[in-house]
């Protein structure tokens, strides 16, 4: 027996040493729903023994609390939730008790944002450890302490970083990775800029253009840590270094607000609406110097605002109003279904989550071979465009009303 | 398996076989037959002509005479637009009027097109009043109010079709049709091949006056009413943009009253509509109270302007030997509910600024209170203007005068109006 764990066995020796010669900035995992679009980043969740379709009644409603408006995703650590609304005159962000939606702490970040297009926030904050980073419209960023909100820096990215705001606020959702809190920050001079994650000091910044809605990326792509960026108004996707040295562009539309996606070990894959469509690169690294390679760009997938999850080599996203399988590989379209307005969608357990715009609650299979429903229930009323949030089993679900959770554990998990 | 082959194993089996081939060999003799006459119908329905599209489609849509018998139709839903979702009704008139009401959260929106103007109520835009839509607007809304759609409208209205071929569009097989708008505008529509029932419909979008190149319609969930096959749900495209309409109640013929599609003015403004237009003009004049009156008649007319929110005049007549020439504005402040009027003339070279209500089917209205009045040896002369028994062909006006703050007032003009013919 002992000849065959030899090659696990060198298997784990292999792995210690990849762990351990990872750079210092390599981001430790936090559990459960730690940031926009989940631990990973991807809109995927490594959630096990879930519903394999919906009840006929829907998934169990846990409870539901009222919210102010915002499109702020809930990220979820242990036994806390958290997320941005606006209240009042103030934007916030609040801590919450996952198991029965009561407010722990809630704490300022400025003036709310009230366009006629939606009030409040658009930002999503990220957790690592035992502070949270939220970035609030008016262009303020904080660490918080999780347990009781208390503020251990915070920046005014006004005063340090001069520029116009974007017409709807500083939208970006903070990149934690190592020591680093990274995002587009909106200044002519300093367009993207990375933070010491225990003081809020300024650690590099890059002169590229002024921010939009775009959040970063960090991925691994041929064995190189980066971040990805695909700014709104800079018509190209900018790759940068953990020590914010350029490492790569290539061409691209500005307008783009969707996150970028990684697509296997070396793919990126950006989209932009407004007609645009998307592109899928790969990134290989030869000699220390990168090299790019457009694989397929086309029309079949636009994505808005509602950014799309790879998941077993498709992209499952919302080509705007319609939602779209598309072949990873060669961006050719597998099935199209409509309806779902400008929904959003995360992956888990091979099950695409989706949530209409109109708030309905969907589950299909995440398959290339067709659209196939596994049921669907009418969760929230209103305006619904921030994507679900899963965690110990629980999903939540936000409009500009209210929060909501669900259990979607199978029965007996 | 042949006809031939399967008679010859029949002949070796059971009773129970024989029935069992015998079912076998029609199922396979159906299933070839079938297959067959799929594959001559699409051969035949990839050489379709224009023609023999336009007239599937039209037998798919409920046929010529179904159509023919709706000369007005309204629709009603739910309709969602930036993500905020509330009911809408939509109003069809043959031949191009059309008016769609959604019910916003940020506010009642309208757009409308009478055959002449489109309008739009756009609170997101930044009004929520009537506006002509601008040119780029007004250039995708004219095409919507083809009341049967371009297709089906196109002879009636003059738009030429052309056959473009066939393909997948979006994942759906379709017939691709060009359609030359009789304006010179051009649209896309896909047919599907199964249904011969519109897919899609691609042609220029406007945001909001920002021109977009191609904007997509999505006609779904079709069902009859009647002979006829409407579409239930229907998404719109351009740009980031994404609208759904989700029918819920349809109504053939509802009619509409005269003027339902026209430019919404404010109610007040409506009264007001009714003044322009030229007119003969039967004017008594008195030059103090114990004077007698004099009469003249001149013609004028009231140009309505910016579509009624607005009326000019410019009357002149003589009196006490003399020309009297007098400017004259009138409109309705939608806000406080009062109607302005200014006036200037050449005997006072003062403008004046009054404003009143209308009750009693008179509007009346004074410098009282707008500190606009004129003076006279040292008194301050206030102005009243009464206009009334407003008709369709007629009306009148009093001009009053008041040195005492108006205690008392003194009538010193009075116009007659008859319209011209």
């Amino acid at each position: 027996m002992k000849p065959t764990y030899r090659p696990r066995l060198a298997a784990i020796a292999l792995l210690s040493f990849l762990v351990t010669a990872t750079p210092s900035v390599a981001a430790e995992k936090e559990a459960g729903w730690p940031q926009f679009r989940g631990p990973d980043r991807n809109g995927v969740s490594a959630e096990q023994g879930l519903l394999a379709a919906w009840p006929e009644a829907g998934p169990k409603e846990l409870w539901r609390v009222p919210l102010g408006a915002g499109y702020s995703a809930v990220v979820a650590q242990g036994n806390r939730l958290f997320t941005q609304f606006a209240a009042g005159e103030e934007e916030v962000i609040a801590s919450f008790n996952p198991s029965d939606g009561s407010e722990v702490w809630r704490v300022s970040l400025g003036k709310t944002l009230e366009t006629e297009m939606g009030n409040g926030p658009r930002s999503t904050p990220t957790v690592a450890g035992d502070t949270i980073f939220a970035v609030g419209s008016a262009a303020v960023l904080m660490a918080l302490r999780t347990k009781d909100g208390k503020v251990q820096w915070q920046v005014d990215l006004q005063k340090r970083f001069p520029g116009r705001l974007p017409n709807w606020g500083l939208s970006t959702s903070p990149l934690v990775d190592g020591d680093l809190v990274i995002f587009e920050v909106g200044s002519e001079e300093a367009s993207i800029a990375a933070f010491d994650r225990k003081t809020g000091e300024t650690r590099w910044t890059t002169t590229e253009k002024s921010a939009g809605y775009n959040s970063p990326l960090a991925a691994t792509l041929d064995g190189v840590r980066q971040y990805i960026f695909a700014p709104s108004s800079a018509p190209k996707v900018i790759s940068l270094l953990p020590d914010g040295t350029l490492y790569w562009t290539h061409e691209w539309h500005g307008g783009t607000i969707a996150m970028p996606v990684q697509v296997g070990d070396d793919g990126i894959f950006v989209s932009a609406s407004s007609d645009v469509g998307g592109m899928l690169l790969r990134v290989r690294s030869e000699g220390g110097q990168a090299k790019v390679e457009e694989v397929w760009r086309n029309r079949e997938m636009k994505n808005h605002f509602s950014s799309s999850v790879a998941y077993d080599g498709h992209i499952y996203g919302f080509d705007n109003g319609s939602l779209k399988c598309i072949d990873a590989t060669s961006g050719e379209r597998k099935w199209t279904k409509r309806g779902l307005g400008k929904g959003t969608l995360i992956v888990a357990e091979g099950k695409l989550f989706l949530l209409s715009e109109r708030g309905q609650l969907v589950m299909a299979r995440a398959t290339p071979e067709a659209y196939d429903e596994l049921g669907r229930k009418q969760v929230l009323s209103g305006k619904t465009w921030t994507s679900p949030s899963l965690a110990d089993g629980r999903l939540y679900l936000r409009d500009l009303e209210d929060l909501v959770c669900l259990d979607v554990r199978a029965q007996g998990s | 398996m042949s006809r031939c082959e399967g008679s010859r194993i029949m002949k070796t089996t059971t009773r129970f076989g024989r029935t069992f081939l015998a079912s076998l060999c029609g199922l396979v003799l159906f299933a070839a037959t079938a297959e067959q006459a799929t594959a001559e119908k699409a051969a035949a329905e990839k050489n379709l002509t224009v023609e023999e599209v336009l007239a599937k489609h039209l037998e798919a849509k409920g046929g010529q005479a179904a159509w023919d018998a709706m000369t007005s139709l309204r629709v009603a839903g739910t309709h969602t637009a930036f993500g905020e979702t509330g009911s809408f009704t939509l109003h069809r008139q043959r031949p191009t009027s059309y008016l769609f009401q959604f019910q916003s959260p940020n506010g009642p929106s309208v757009i409308g097109y009478d055959g002449e103007t489109a309008w739009a109520i756009e609170p997101v835009a930044g009004h929520d009043w009537a506006l002509p839509a601008g040119q780029v607007d007004a250039s995708v809304i004219v095409p919507e109010a083809d009341f049967a759609g371009a297709l089906l409208d196109a002879k009636t209205l003059g738009h030429r079709v052309e056959l473009v071929g066939r393909g997948d569009f979006d994942g759906e097989d379709t017939y691709q049709l060009a359609v030359h708008r009789k304006d010179g505008g051009m649209e896309t529509w896909h047919i599907s091949s199964d249904t011969f029932l519109e897919f899609a419909r691609v042609a220029p979008a406007s945001d909001y006056g920002s021109p977009i190149a191609e904007g997509r319609t999505y006609f779904l969930d079709f069902r009859r009413i009647g002979d006829l096959m409407l579409p239930h749900h229907i998404e719109k495209e351009y740009g980031t943009r994404l609208r759904i309409s989700d029918i819920d109640t349809v109504t053939i013929n509802p009619g509409a009253p005269k003027g339902f599609f026209e430019l919404a003015l404010p109610p007040g403004q409506k009264k007001l509509a009714s003044l322009a237009g030229d007119w003969k003009v039967k004017v008594e004049t008195r030059s103090h109270p114990r004077a007698p009156w004099q009469e003249t008649t001149t013609t004028t007319t009231i140009n309505s302007r910016f579509h009624g929110a607005l009326l000019e005049e410019n009357l002149q007549f003589e009196a006490d030997g003399r020309l009297q020439e007098l400017s004259h504005r009138r409109t309705f402040d939608r806000y406080t509910g009062l109607y302005g009027q200014t006036l200037f003339d050449n005997y006072s070279l003062h403008q004046d600024r009054l404003e009143g209500s209308l009750e009693e089917g008179k509007i009346v209205a004074t410098n009282l209170d707008t500190g606009t009045a004129w003076k006279l040896d040292g008194k301050t002369v206030h102005t009243r203007l009464t206009t009334y028994d407003i008709e369709k062909d007629s009306f009148k006006v009093d001009s009053e005068s008041s040195t005492n703050g108006g205690e008392k007032w003194f009538l010193n003009l009075r116009l007659t109006y008859t319209r011209e013919p």
